[in-house]
């Protein structure tokens, strides 16, 4: 049972002493809660033991999710009814879960299978479909997704669930005007968790974080009962509310999810970031080390390593970096690409810069989002080429979206071109949006600002 | 074989679906504000989830009709510390159709509003419960109530007449355990509300009244009483009910009939033109643009119906997966276009394929199905004495009520078979709580309509010449009554189960 919060934190007001009893008090009663559904289950095993797969599942949902012994009995009911496309489209639903729970690519190769063989013993079946789009749009294979979620589109018209494919790779192709009329019929055919996160991410990307908090919220309301969802939606509006520089209302959000989800990880890499902004680099440190070591993502683990770097830690840093290789390997050797990822890493950490700036091109062709010019912006500029870059970042800014690490990658480039005034107001932008955009580049931005 | 292994997946597409949600989640977010997210794809929304809507003349004060509108399926009792409650969010709406168009003529909307009381806590109370206004509760729910007289949906409408019947209701807590919520009666009691005109209101948790044996039903059909006859035979056993020690959310509406008929009359006997009325329930979100203004005012502008429903297992069983988000959102009104699937069910061809001790029912050109579900039936049309519940030739998936029709057995001790064994104030003639919509449509799927309806379908010309097939008038799943005991008064439901104590799967009914 892993606990609600940071766990070194000291109480050091009324306030947190308050929060603390009660996520003591919380964590206890989750551990009452499961103990209960133990209970439950073996209670069941005589008559309702012949009950499939499907309806424990079903039961389960409100509960805690527990994967792992799910997989192990849609696996059981696969072997024993190979035939069965909805099984088999649930098997790689569930593989594809884990994925998302370990970080561990390797679950999206094994849900591809899957979902392939339930496709193909019923081609219009949506779950598989949606599923082999979604492991596409996991794998950022975009083009790939949207072929696929248009087949799901035709499969079944009436379902919103294939509009989310389709809309959220238009997104990542740069197709924004199609991504947001398909995000505006999802929400029209089904306004719940899946259409209003999507709008909300488009206001974001045109700059409207009041709308996009807003859609956010009207997501929370609609992912009560599933606590999954309701953690994952409470660390997105957290997240909204610190990309405008709003500290305290981001915490308190990634402090709810904390509650609906002991020990839930995106939380934690998110509330590290909280605390390294508030000066408290170990308590940051210790946060992003949980959330690292549960899910090994190579944006939590290179996190790690620029704490670590900040507070003088190189070798420790060091070993970081050299995970974050390691991962983005094994995640290439199950089909994902990480180009774009692969490319802003190396451009923030000054490593290979020439080859990297070839690598962002690459990236930048397949995946022409506001992204994918800023990605490519920064490696130009890091390559001394400012001319070109001032072009793909004035492309990346073109929605208008207000990404504090955007608009300092411009100031970099005006300050290359020798235009310091302009430079200094992209500054002062950047931090005036959020003055702890990045562990690594905001004591840069501050010093270049004044 | 695969045909109907497939069939039974469409059975048991409920479940799916909430699976699949369980698995479709979302994924860790990235860094930056601007790279690809995986939000969720499916994403299930049980606090805008129907469950079941049931409709019925007052046993204890037969000049009103009472309705209750369930929400979230399969609650957990021991949900802590997430406990459940109505979405702030969401427009939760009662419908009436009085004339026979499938459209709603009168519609009791329901706002809810979550109060928080200690702002320092997440904590549902920190104390006991002892009272609605209790300060060691954080966190109480309050709805308005407000009638819509007029047709058109949406929270607003031109010609509508709008009348707010009340507002800041309190809810009841949930039902915790002994220590949070010592005297779950009394709170269940005082949260029920006398409404302007001789209504009454209560919403709030409930120990969910609808009995079935899911576990055997979503293992291929199966029903355990018929166990040897299945094609994968298993010895018999009795009914297991799966929705035992399961809550949901309720809304009850008591209404004078008076007050809902098209004359505005109590009705003068079954046969009185205006006594049948058409009844169903939704939830309603908010719509979105992207370029939209709505940041403002959260609460209000466009509304998209998220979930309806009126007769049981239609949603379930007769629309399939890929149609579900669609038909959800569309009005019953227009619910001829899904009429094929009344006619040729997809449960028909599933007994048919696995229970070869049945004698095949007709899985074609069922406009019996289509009658009971979609119009209503006319007993006059076959010779008989009155108006059952037939409301014209407009398809429309609502639970036809007569209100002309006295109630037979106080609240709870009606025939569970309702029309089929005579009992006419029950199922398909509304809905009341100990009704056994399974059996009775398990029944009427396979052509096996008992000795009092079945002369009548046939009568109909439907079922192929014989409406009371053997053994298929014996079909059940063996879960003939719910597994909490109901109230004889409003809102008659049961109290829900508490967290801290509670028992699934109890095994009710022989074989």
């Amino acid at each position: 049972m892993e606990g609600g919060g940071p766990p070194s934190t000291r109480p050091s007001t009324a306030t947190d002493m308050k929060i603390l009893i009660t996520l003591t008090l919380v964590v206890g009663l989750i551990g009452a809660a499961l103990l209960g559904g133990v209970v439950g289950e073996s209670r069941s095993a005589g008559p309702a033991a012949a009950a499939p797969v499907q309806a424990e599942a079903l039961r389960s949902e409100f509960g805690s999710a527990d994967t792992v012994s799910l997989v192990g009995r849609l696996q059981d009911e696969a072997r024993a009814r190979p035939g069965d496309a909805q099984t088999n489209a649930l098997l790689g639903l569930a593989y594809a879960q884990r994925a998302r729970e370990t970080g561990d690519a390797a679950y999206y190769t094994r849900a591809e299978a899957v979902l392939r063989r339930a496709h193909d013993l019923d081609r219009k079946n949506v779950y598989a479909l949606t599923g082999l789009g979604g492991i596409a749009l996991a794998r950022h294979r975009f083009a790939d997704a949207l072929r696929i979620g248009r087949a799901a589109q035709a499969a079944a018209p009436g379902s919103a669930a294939p509009y989310g494919v389709v809309g959220d790779a238009q997104l990542e192709l740069g197709r924004y005007r199609q991504a947001f009329a398909t995000f505006d019929h999802m929400a029209a055919l089904k306004p719940n968790a899946s259409s209003y996160s999507r709008v909300s991410y488009a206001r974001e990307l045109r700059g409207d974080v009041a709308g996009a908090i807003a859609s956010m919220e009207l997501a929370l309301d609609a992912s009560i009962g599933r606590p999954e969802a309701t953690a994952w939606t409470a660390v997105e509006l957290g997240k909204l509310h610190w990309s405008v520089g709003r500290i305290a209302a981001s915490a308190s959000h990634y402090r709810y999810a904390l509650q609906v989800v002991p020990g839930y990880v995106p939380a934690l890499d998110a509330l590290a970031r909280v605390e390294a902004a508030r000066g408290r680099t170990g308590r940051a440190i210790a946060l992003q080390r949980r959330a690292s070591e549960a899910i090994p993502l190579p944006g939590y683990v290179a996190q790690l390593g620029d704490l670590l770097a900040a507070t003088g830690k190189g070798a420790a840093a060091r070993e970081q970096y050299a995970l974050v290789g390691s991962i983005e390997r094994l995640q290439v050797a199950n089909g994902v690409k990480v180009d774009l990822e692969t490319a802003l890493y190396r451009v923030d950490h000054g490593i290979r810069l020439h080859e990297t700036l070839a690598l962002a091109r690459r990236a930048h062709a397949e995946r022409p989002s506001v992204l994918g010019d800023d990605v490519l912006a920064w490696a130009l500029a890091r390559n001394g080429r400012c001319g070109e870059a001032l072009v793909h970042s004035k492309r990346s800014l073109r929605l208008g979206t207000r990404d504090a690490a955007f608009f300092f990658h411009r100031g970099m480039i005006e300050r290359c071109l020798g235009r310091p005034i302009a430079a200094r107001a992209w500054f002062t932008r950047a931090l005036v949006l959020n003055p702890h955009f990045s562990v690594l580049w905001s004591p840069t931005a501050r010093r270049y600002a004044s | 074989m695969k045909r109907t292994i497939l069939a039974a997946a469409a059975v048991a597409a409920a479940a799916l679906a909430a699976v699949a949600a369980a698995l479709v989640g979302p994924g860790p977010g990235n860094g930056t504000a601007s790279s690809h997210r995986e939000a969720p794809l499916i994403s299930e929304d049980p606090v805008a989830d129907n469950t079941d809507v049931y409709a019925f003349v007052s046993p204890d004060k037969p000049d009103t009709v009472t309705i209750l509108a369930n929400y979230i399926p399969l609650e957990e009792p021991a949900g802590g510390p997430n406990f459940n409650g109505f979405g702030d969010d969401v427009l939760y709406e009662l419908k009436v159709d009085n004339t026979g168009d499938g459209d709603e003529d009168i519609s009791y909307q329901f706002r809810f509003r979550t109060e928080t009381r200690n702002p320092n806590t997440f904590l549902y109370n920190t104390g006991p419960i002892d009272t609605l206004s209790d300060t060691d509760w954080n966190r109480p729910q309050f709805y308005s109530v407000t009638r819509v007289d007029g047709k058109g949906g949406g929270i607003s409408g031109a010609g509508r007449r709008t009348t707010v019947l009340a507002q800041s209701v309190p809810t009841p807590p949930v039902a915790i355990g002994p220590r949070s919520t010592p005297n779950y009666g009394s709170l269940m009691g005082a949260a029920i509300r006398t409404l302007p005109g001789g209504g009454k209101v209560y919403a709030g948790q409930i120990d969910d009244p609808f009995y079935v044996d899911l576990g055997s039903i979503f293992d291929l059909a199966g029903l355990r009483p018929f166990n040897p006859a299945h094609a994968i035979p298993l010895p018999a056993a009795n009914g297991v009910d799966g929705v035992g020690g399961f809550n949901t959310h309720t809304i009850a509406l008591q209404v004078p009939i008076a007050q809902l008929t098209k004359d505005r009359a109590a009705p003068t006997g079954p046969n009185d033109p205006d006594a049948v009325i058409g009844i169903y329930a939704t939830a309603s979100r908010q719509r979105v643009q992207v370029l939209g203004k709505d940041a403002q005012p959260l609460r209000t502008g466009d509304f998209v119906q998220v979930s309806r429903l009126a007769n049981p297992l239609v949603n379930e069983v007769v629309i399939p997966l890929g149609e579900k988000d669609r038909w959800n959102a569309s009005d019953p009104s227009d619910d001829a276009e899904f009429a094929d699937r009344y006619l040729a069910p997809e449960v028909t061809r599933l007994e048919n394929g696995l229970y070869g001790v049945l004698d095949d029912a007709p899985a074609t050109s069922r406009d019996d199905l289509a009658a009971i579900l979609l119009t209503g039936v006319d007993l006059r049309a076959v010779g008989g004495p009155i108006n059952l519940n037939f409301t014209g030739s407009t398809k429309a998936d609502l639970i036809r009520l007569n209100t002309g029709i006295a109630p037979t057995a106080p609240a709870g001790s009606g025939n569970r078979l309702g029309v089929l064994a005579g009992d006419l104030a029950g199922f398909p003639n509304g809905r009341r709580l100990e009704d056994d919509v399974t059996d009775i449509e398990l029944r009427a799927f396979a052509c096996g309509y008992g000795t009092v309806v079945g002369p009548v379908v046939q009568a109909l010309g439907e079922c192929g010449g014989n409406a009371n097939r053997t053994p298929n008038n014996l079909l059940g799943d063996g879960v003939d009554r719910n597994d909490r005991p109901f109230h004889v008064g409003f809102p008659y439901a049961g109290e829900p189960h508490q967290g801290y104590e509670h028992v699934h799967h109890s095994s009710v009914g022989g074989p």
